[in-house]
């Protein structure tokens, strides 16, 4: 074995170009499927994110819209799944009124501290500061602009029942969610309650888990701790379209590198084989001197895996280095980046080790090809 | 002829037919015992079956019918790998083309039985036999050339010291020097007439050149795949 190893490294050494050209096809294969994977990856990534990174994940709610018990249903759910974050917030609709227009607006109470703040709304003020005290509301940046308000200015919102409250505005955000933007207004429990006439309750309360693929199955089970009375939606079930979106995505991203693959393995396989003819004649020598039929098809397996080795080692690097290039220049007009680079390394891992893998399987048939030669073939034909 | 114990190689009505559209017969029930550390040759025209008659001693083809026997084992039977085994120890081999690896050096060629004997691991005394060896072909300078890279005779006499590296009991050359010089073919024999009479090697040479055959003990002459002629040939000298 160490034998064919010594040959093996030695022949891919003799043959330096021919050996570089193949590690080169080997590491672009590589490469592009690397590049693919994590590009598809952290666009999925990204999208989920602001799709619903700051948004809940999971919503139970009530039919009459006022969740009463909510410590004990806190204790009930808080060791389901992954729950990373519970948020009840006090929420009712109502009109912004202004001299001309008014507009449709929901007005949301919760807690502002970063622990549960599912919308990190302290992150994403652009003037002012959060609601303070009693009748202090963040307004989004759209509708401020078009109502013509800013910071420290008063606004009045009907209720759905026709009662009148006057907010000063302590601050304005952006949520980059227009549709947010243009109608929230959040504010802390107690002006949210008091404004709403929920004295004791919650509206809804959201939650958010670790793994958000599963949220499904979360919420399933959820529902089936808290029992009837309450309905639980999440966010899968409201995205199908989304999701359906990024699974025809991933396939299309999985069927790529799984063409990549086989080409490169179909390359490797032909230029092995090639080598294997262009050395018939030394295998022949080292058959007639002794060199059994076993170890001259290691010599084909070996060259396979160095060769894929080395490739598949410098199409990662190829691959992670094309990403972040491309994640470096690829800017949105405000500078941020159009793609979060997101690399899952267990992805490149396996990635990296199947090509390794597929590179030593391609070097069978020529190994093979070695085992049957004859010695006398290549003695007898020169 | 010498009693059975003696012989290295024995061939027991050997035949050979090469198969394709047309069946080319080459050897026709050969009988051929070979003693040990004999020196031998065989002689014949072009197409007579020297070569296959060789390689039938050397095991590296097998017969169509008929029986060999190494150091009275049965051969012709063995699996490959322990043929293998059985050249590598036993056999070396001097071919017509002489047969380097290119991708090795000089004595990296001549160390390669010995590579494939101790599977991968040779030692410091495995090297200096090599240097040893080719002091005695006199290639002490070319040691490490390129193997690709020397003349012809240099490269035949590399694989004279690549034959004699495992010290086999038998060493078979197919024409050692039909493409050299004849000055360097007679250093040639005069090499291997050395080394038969100090390590008591065997040596089967295939030539077609009289005056050569005529400076071994034994002459064994083919025509059209029959052994025409089997001669002792006492006055076997030697070239000085």
């Amino acid at each position: 074995m160490k034998l064919s190893l010594i040959i093996a490294a030695r022949f891919i050494r003799k043959s330096r170009w021919q050996s570089v050209l193949i590690i080169l096809g080997i590491a672009v294969g590589i490469s592009v499927a690397i590049f693919i994977s994590i590009l598809i990856d952290s666009l999925q990534s990204t999208l989920i994110n602001s799709t619903v990174g700051n948004a809940p994940h999971i919503t139970i709610t009530k039919d009459d819209n006022n969740i009463s018990a909510y410590s004990d249903l806190k204790n009930t759910i808080q060791n389901v799944g992954d729950i990373t974050r519970i948020y009840p917030v006090v929420e009712g609709n109502g009109l912004l009124v202004s001299a001309d227009k008014n507009y449709p607006v929901l007005l949301k109470g919760g807690s502002f501290d970063k622990e549960n703040d599912i919308y990190k709304i302290e992150d994403k003020l652009i003037s002012g500061s959060l609601p303070d005290g009693e009748n202090e509301i963040l307004i989004g940046n759209s509708l401020a602009d078009t109502i013509g308000v800013g910071v420290g200015d008063y606004v009045t919102v009907s209720n759905a029942d026709g009662t009148e409250n006057t907010f000063k505005i302590s601050g304005i955000y952006d949520l980059k969610v227009s549709a947010i933007n243009d109608s929230w207004l959040f504010t802390n429990l107690d002006t949210a309650r008091s404004s709403l006439g929920n004295q004791d309750g919650y509206s809804s309360i959201y939650l958010q888990v670790g793994k958000i693929f599963d949220a499904d199955k979360i919420a399933a089970e959820v529902k089936n701790r808290i029992g009837s009375g309450y309905s639980v939606d999440n966010w899968k079930a409201q995205n199908a379209q989304l999701l359906s979106g990024l699974q025809g995505q991933s396939v299309s991203s999985y069927m790529i590198q799984l063409f990549v693959l086989i080409s490169v393995s179909i390359s490797i396989t032909s230029i092995l084989t090639i080598t294997v003819t262009q050395k018939s004649r030394q295998i022949g020598i080292l058959k007639a001197i002794g060199l059994n039929n076993s170890n001259s098809s290691q010599i084909f397996l070996f060259q396979g895996s160095i060769l894929g080795l080395i490739g598949t080692l410098l199409g990662v690097l190829i691959g992670l280095g094309l990403f972040y290039a491309f994640a470096s220049f690829a800017k949105n007009p405000d500078g941020s980046n159009i793609v979060e680079p997101i690399v899952k390394w267990n992805m490149v891992l396996l990635m990296g080790t199947v090509a390794f893998v597929v590179s030593s399987i391609a070097g069978i048939i020529p190994a093979k090809k070695a085992n049957r030669l004859s010695p006398i073939e290549v003695i007898r034909n020169g | 002829m010498a009693r059975q114990e003696q012989n290295i190689i024995e061939l027991r009505k050997v035949s050979k037919v090469y198969e394709g559209p047309i069946d080319t017969p080459v050897l026709f029930d050969i009988d051929l015992e070979i003693i040990k550390g004999s020196l031998n040759s065989i002689i014949g025209q072009s197409g007579s079956g020297k070569s296959t008659l060789l390689n039938m001693l050397g095991n590296l083809d097998y017969p169509t019918t008929g029986e060999v026997l190494v150091n009275n084992q049965f051969s012709h039977n063995m699996k490959p790998e322990e043929l293998a085994i059985l050249r590598n120890n036993t056999m070396g081999f001097v071919f017509q083309f002489h047969y380097l690896l290119p991708e090795y050096s000089v004595i990296e060629n001549v160390l390669m039985p010995k590579n494939i004997q101790r599977k991968g691991k040779i030692t410091q005394e495995d090297r200096q036999k090599a240097r040893e060896l080719l002091e005695l072909v006199g290639l002490a300078d070319k040691m490490d050339s390129q193997s690709g890279k020397i003349s012809g005779g240099q490269q035949q006499r590399t694989a004279i010291a690549r034959a004699l590296m495992n010290e086999p009991e038998v060493v078979l050359a197919d024409e050692p020097t039909g493409n050299l010089d004849s000055d360097t073919s007679r250093e040639i024999h005069k090499l291997f007439c050395k080394i038969n009479l100090e390590h008591k090697t065997t040596f089967i040479v295939v030539t077609h050149d009289e005056r050569i055959a005529q400076q071994t003990n034994r002459i064994i002459e083919l025509k059209d795949g029959r052994i025409i002629s089997d001669k002792i040939n006492s006055s076997g000298v030697c070239p000085n």
